[in-house]
């Protein structure tokens, strides 16, 4: 075995020029692949952050069947010791309880449809960060009997920090709802639907503005990462009963979002796939070149007594051998880049920039750093190898060293 | 004690054309210990006749007994085996393995066969101080002369001790003086270990050193002379 590995080694180097050139090609297909990806999946985690993070969280706890009938009817009792138990779960950080429902805006001369949701205004400014998005007034305050509103609803309806608005609606059970409230804040959102339409209640004067005292339409779990997400779920679906709750992820609540990124990725995996077609023709070649410029040479070790199992071993290690060293050389390239762009991500300008200055959010490009974006690419070229490997074993099991020799 | 027995052996090849019969019902044995040649012109079946001896090629009929195994009746794997255990091969040319050493190169089959290192140390040091290479271990093959690989290729043939030897054509690409010189070698391992040769040639000079020369011509052997001992010693 040290005999078959000592010949491979040597054989990846007979043709010096060649096997470095080979090797060239995975070794930039590699880096080139990496830092596309991990630039690609940076970006996504960032949109999804931002989008996730301005709103809706990364997963939910409904009244079961609420999400495909938002009405203030599937809402759930929302025990303490309920609200306890999930806050317990390993990992979560912290869980926001709302109400939501849309009722009629008033102010003294405009009205208009609005979002009404009533909030734990500490906790909701700890998932959303909200009170950073006051631009006047001040943030409720725990048992607030006031309301924040959104900017773009305040100046349609003509009001300001310290006017009143009355929101008129339904409440649990067809009661009808009403309530005058004193505007304590004006808060800005960048997207122009949240914008015209967000007003924040306190938990309890939502709850009584819309007689549902002690009800929740959604708890927002927060675990402390993204990567948590599926991990808490099937916590949270192995404690709640099923028949009472839905829990959904943030896959489930934002799908436009889900299949924008989708979209964006199969972009850049056909991008990859051509590359990687293009590197596997030219490791195809070398192993062709390496095994019919040395067939007679196979034909004479066989003679003399190696196996062609051996020989199939030796040629299979060769391959093997250049493909993982030129992909681990890649990886090692391409580390340093990416760890870099992750810790002083990419300061992005311009149009794009200035949206996610809007948003609320920093204009940066945080590349990824995940040792599973490694393992893929190196994975991919292992695979790629061990399918051109196959020509020379095929070679191989019909070698007659008789043949071999006359070549 | 015969070593190797043919009995009626054809080979058959089915060409394109016309099948062309290029051994044809050769009964042959081989001693223990015999430095004997194959000779004919080109074309009359001596590689074919060596491959079926070595079990690199099957007969089209007839049996080939080695130490009482009759390699015909062996499987492609079991054949690679029994070559690797029982048989020394010497090839015309280009036969060494250019990623290896001299020294890795001589001790290559004993290294295939497991044997032990120190014994193969010794065994590769002195066979290759015997053909003349001993300060060349660390070349490889493409630094040596012609005449300088095949005296290896000989070493690395001998170093298991082979029940017997082939060697096909082995001086056919040297000039006259290495082919000499590989000769004498070959005919002193032959004296000093009882090491079996067999081995094929068209050159006369290479056919006096034989002790045992059998024709063959289209395939089936002509005749079998055994030469007078001395005449082999001081050729
Ligand atoms: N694999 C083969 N296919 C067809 N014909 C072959 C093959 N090998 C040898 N022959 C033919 O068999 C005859 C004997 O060839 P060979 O044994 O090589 O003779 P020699 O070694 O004495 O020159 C020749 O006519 C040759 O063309
Ligand atoms: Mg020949």
């Amino acid at each position: 075995m040290k005999l078959i590995f000592r010949m491979a080694w040597r054989n990846i180097w007979r043709n010096r020029r060649r096997t470095i050139i080979t090797m060239s090609s995975i070794v930039c297909a590699i880096v080139l692949s990496i830092i596309m990806r991990s630039m690609q999946l940076g970006s996504y985690g960032k949109m999804i952050d931002n989008v996730v993070g301005t709103y809706t969280g990364l997963l939910q706890v409904h009244a079961r069947g609420y999400w495909n009938d938002k009405t203030i009817n599937n809402t759930f009792a929302a025990s303490d010791s309920l609200l306890e138990a999930i806050a317990a779960i390993k990992g979560v950080t912290v869980v926001v309880p709302r109400l939501e429902s849309f009722a009629l805006a008033a102010g003294a001369d405009r009205s208009r449809g609005s979002f009404i949701v009533g909030i734990d205004p500490e906790k909701e400014h700890r998932l959303t960060g909200l009170r950073k998005r006051l631009i006047e007034g001040d943030y409720l305050k725990a048992h607030d009997d006031g309301a924040l509103v959104a900017e773009g609803l305040a100046k349609f309806l003509m009001v300001g920090v310290g006017d009143s608005i009355v929101l008129l609606g339904q409440g649990y059970h067809g009661v009808s709802a009403a309530g005058a409230f004193r505007i304590r804040g004006i808060v800005r959102f960048a997207t122009p639907e949240l914008n015209r339409s967000f007003v924040y209640l306190d938990l309890g004067a939502a709850q009584s503005l819309f007689s549902a005292d002690r009800h929740l339409t959604s708890a927002v779990v927060e675990p402390e990462k993204r990567a948590m997400t599926d991990e808490t779920v099937r916590t949270l679906r192995s404690i709640l009963d099923r028949e009472t709750y839905e829990v959904l992820t943030w896959r489930e609540l934002l799908p436009e979002l889900v299949q924008q990124i989708q979209g964006d990725n199969a972009g850049g995996i056909i991008m990859l796939a051509i590359l990687y077609l293009v590197v596997a023709f030219g490791i195809f070649g070398t192993i062709l070149m390496m095994t019919d410029e040395r067939i007679r040479e196979f034909g004479i070790v066989n003679a003399v007594g190696l196996s062609c199992g051996r020989l199939a071993v030796m040629t299979g290690i060769e391959t093997m051998l250049l493909s993982l060293l030129a992909a681990l050389s890649g990886s090692a390239i391409a580390l340093p880049v990416v760890y870099y762009f992750n810790v002083h991500p990419i300061r992005l300008t311009g149009e794009g920039a200035r949206a996610m200055i809007n948003f609320g959010v920093e204009p940066v490009l945080p590349f990824l750093l995940d040792w599973r974006l490694f393992l893929v690419q190196i994975l991919i070229v292992v695979a790629m190898t061990a399918v051109t490997m196959l020509y020379p074993l095929f070679v191989l099991k019909s070698l007659k060293p008789v043949s071999a020799m006359r070549r | 004690m015969s070593i190797i027995e043919l009995k009626d052996v054809t080979k058959t090849f089915n060409a394109a054309t016309v099948p062309i019969h290029a051994v044809g019902g050769v009964d042959l044995t081989i001693d223990e210990g015999e430095f004997a040649a194959i000779v004919g012109p080109s074309g009359s079946g001596k590689t074919t006749l060596l491959n079926l001896i070595g079990g690199l090629d099957e007969p089209t009929s007839g049996s080939i007994i080695i130490d009482g195994t009759d390699i015909t009746r062996l499987k492609p794997g079991e054949r690679t085996r029994f070559r690797l255990r029982n048989i020394g091969f010497v090839f015309q040319s280009y036969n060494l393995i250019p990623v290896l050493t001299v020294y890795e190169n001589a001790g290559f089959i004993m290294e295939l066969r497991g044997d032990p290192a120190a014994e193969r140390d010794r065994r590769v040091r002195r066979l290759l101080d015997e053909v003349g290479l001993g300060d060349r271990l660390e070349s490889r093959p493409s630094r040596l002369s012609g005449g300088q690989q095949q005296r290896v290729a000989v070493a690395r043939a001998l170093a298991p001790r082979p029940r017997f030897i082939l060697a096909d054509e082995p001086t056919a690409n040297l000039d006259s003086h290495s082919a000499e010189n590989l000769l004498e070698i070959m005919a002193r391992l032959n004296r000093e270990e009882n090491a079996t040769f067999l081995f094929s040639t068209h050159d006369p000079r290479v056919v006096k050193k034989a002790r045992r020369v059998i024709t063959i011509e289209d395939g089936a052997v002509a005749s079998d002379k055994r030469m007078p001992e001395e005449r082999a010693v001081h050729g």
